[in-house]
């Protein structure tokens, strides 16, 4: 796999939608290629960093001035001389053009029932190294920040970094767990689940991102040993 | 009524500022100095939360806590928005933060725009539990250790006893004459370490470099994931090191005061001397004989393992 087409596909492998030789391909690849690991890092980081943005209300004005535009058109309408108001009536309303219209909306519908049912089976399949981290929802970016605003994001983008490593350590300590026996491999998935559950439970800010360092020290002890205690405890 | 006096006097910080003036960029720069003398017990701990610059923290021979602030800002207005509070509890614990108050009417400004930095002095004997994001964070002659975080910012700590913790995502983190034992962790920085003394150190990075000399404790853990590691230490008796990384060399020369047992993994494997081969791909190398000798063991997956050890 090339790095130009491991940078098409890294959106859908961040977001969980490769599965198989397609997900295994790209994860391969960002072993491999520095580069693009650090491009999947810092997009993981970025997403992670915008979900936690702040929300912000419109501002009244905008809505006002959306107002304003509205009124200028009907103005202008009224203003045209009535033939050139009969004229665009008649052209709106010759069947011909509603009949090419109709067509028109019935092709589009087909091709986007066509694309959204070529999507559909992707977004079931989530990769199970892609870890359920806690997140918010997506909001809109700020119109104007401040350095307030941007405190707040700053701690965001420092767990999101958090988060991108242990997305990062998992695809390695899987990688690892071939050489595993099942005891070991069966300690490790019950000792993940179980800093993956102190990490939900963490509140946000300092006690989340330390939750997520005893995360990130396990995987990478499991990553770089062959006899890590997979069932040790963390510092 | 120790703790009313002592927020009296923090509060007389605008008493002792200097008046504000502007700078050569014009931005207004305000300067100001507290002491906060203990009235009841010493001080325990100190507990700094800055994320808005550099914090300095210098221990002392003295019994209270000096703070300089320096706050930078563009104008007048945002200058008033900057604040440090400090609140000193009766637990001999004190809490310093910095902010940026936010009001409806206050205009929005950038963080590059302002700045506040702290230059504390404390008692030697205080522990320290500090974090800045993108600012400098220093800890320097201090005896009870501490608990450093910082986001982007470097981290330097220097002649320091007790136990040290360090966190950075992607500051470099130098630590110089620590005695005690130290857990240095980073994401996508390096670290530093020299002359650590103290029962255990553990450092790992997920991308950068671990480089140590003049090491010497009990038991070493390092891991990276994709830099190298190199080593320049002194193995305790019956100690163990643990040196491992992913990706990246690894590199230990080794001063060794008695029987050591070395083991090597890696996709080429020199611990300079005859080697032997174990089960797994590891090999192996005695140095001297006896009885419980100091266990090193040295891995890279896909990195080159490389051993030297001096007499």
């Amino acid at each position: 796999m090339t790095c130009t087409e491991a940078r098409e596909q890294l959106t859908a492998y961040l977001d969980g939608e490769l599965e198989g030789e397609r997900g295994s391909a790209v994860r391969g690849h960002l072993r491999a290629c520095e580069a693009c690991r650090q491009a999947a890092t810092d997009e993981a980081a970025l997403r992670d960093g915008l979900r936690v943005l702040p929300p912000v209300d419109p501002p009244a004005s905008l809505w006002a001035g959306v107002q304003a535009r509205l009124a200028q058109a009907e103005v202008a309408d009224a203003e045209r001389p009535a033939w050139r108001r009969a004229l665009a009536r008649w052209w709106l309303a010759r069947p011909q053009l509603g009949l090419g219209a109709l067509a028109l909306a019935a092709i589009v519908l087909v091709i986007a029932w066509r694309v959204r049912h070529r999507e559909a089976p992707l977004q079931q399949v989530a990769s199970p190294l892609l870890l359920p981290l806690p997140l918010q929802a997506p909001a809109p970016a700020p119109a104007s920040i401040d350095v307030s605003d941007e405190l707040a994001a700053a701690a965001a983008r420092e767990t999101a970094s958090y988060a991108a490593t242990v997305v990062e350590l998992s695809a390695d300590a899987e990688h690892e767990r071939a050489y595993w026996s099942d005891d070991h491999k069966q300690q490790f998935d019950t000792h993940v689940a179980e800093l993956k559950k102190q990490i939900a439970a963490a509140t946000d800010g300092r006690p989340r991102q330390k939750a997520y360092r005893a995360l990130i020290r396990y995987l990478q002890r499991a990553a770089t040993r062959d006899d890590v205690a997979l069932a040790g405890s963390v510092h | 009524m120790w703790r009313v006096l002592l927020i009296l006097c923090a509060s007389a910080a605008p008493v002792l500022a200097q008046p504000a003036q502007p700078a050569k960029d014009s931005s207004v720069v305000e300067r100001s100095r507290v002491e906060v003398a203990p009235a009841g017990q010493p001080f325990k701990q100190l507990q700094i939360d800055n994320p808005l610059g550099d914090v300095r923290i210098e221990g002392y021979d003295g019994t209270a806590i000096r703070i300089e602030t320096h706050k930078h800002a563009p104008d007048e207005d945002t200058l008033d928005r900057l604040r440090v509070s400090l609140v000193p509890n009766p637990d001999g614990t004190v809490r310093i933060t910095t902010s940026a108050d936010k009001t409806r009417e206050s205009k929005p400004v950038a963080a590059s725009a302002v700045r506040i930095d702290l230059v504390i002095r404390a008692p030697r004997n205080a522990k320290v539990d500090a974090s800045v994001i993108a600012g400098k964070l220093e800890l320097e002659g201090m005896d009870a250790g501490g608990e450093l975080d910082a986001a982007s910012g470097p981290i330097s700590v220097k002649n320091v006893s007790g136990e040290v913790w360090t966190h950075s995502v992607s500051g470099a983190t130098s630590l110089v004459q620590v005695f005690g034992s130290v857990d240095a962790a980073a994401i996508s920085a390096d670290v530093d370490l020299d002359t650590i003394g103290g029962e255990r150190l553990v450092a790992s990075v997920n991308r950068g470099r671990i480089a140590g000399r003049r090491v010497r404790a009990r038991d070493i853990e390092l891991t990276t994931t994709e830099g190298k590691i190199l080593l320049e230490a002194e193995a305790a008796l019956h100690g163990r090191l643990v040196i491992t990384s992913l990706r990246g060399d690894v590199d230990v020369r080794l001063r060794r005061h008695g029987p050591t047992v070395v083991r090597g993994f890696g996709t080429k494997v020199d611990l300079g001397a005859p080697m032997h081969q174990l089960p797994g791909g590891w090999m192996t190398s005695s140095f001297g004989e006896g009885i419980e000798p100091a266990v090193v063991e040295l891995r890279s997956r896909y990195g080159f393992v490389q051993f030297v050890a001096i007499d």
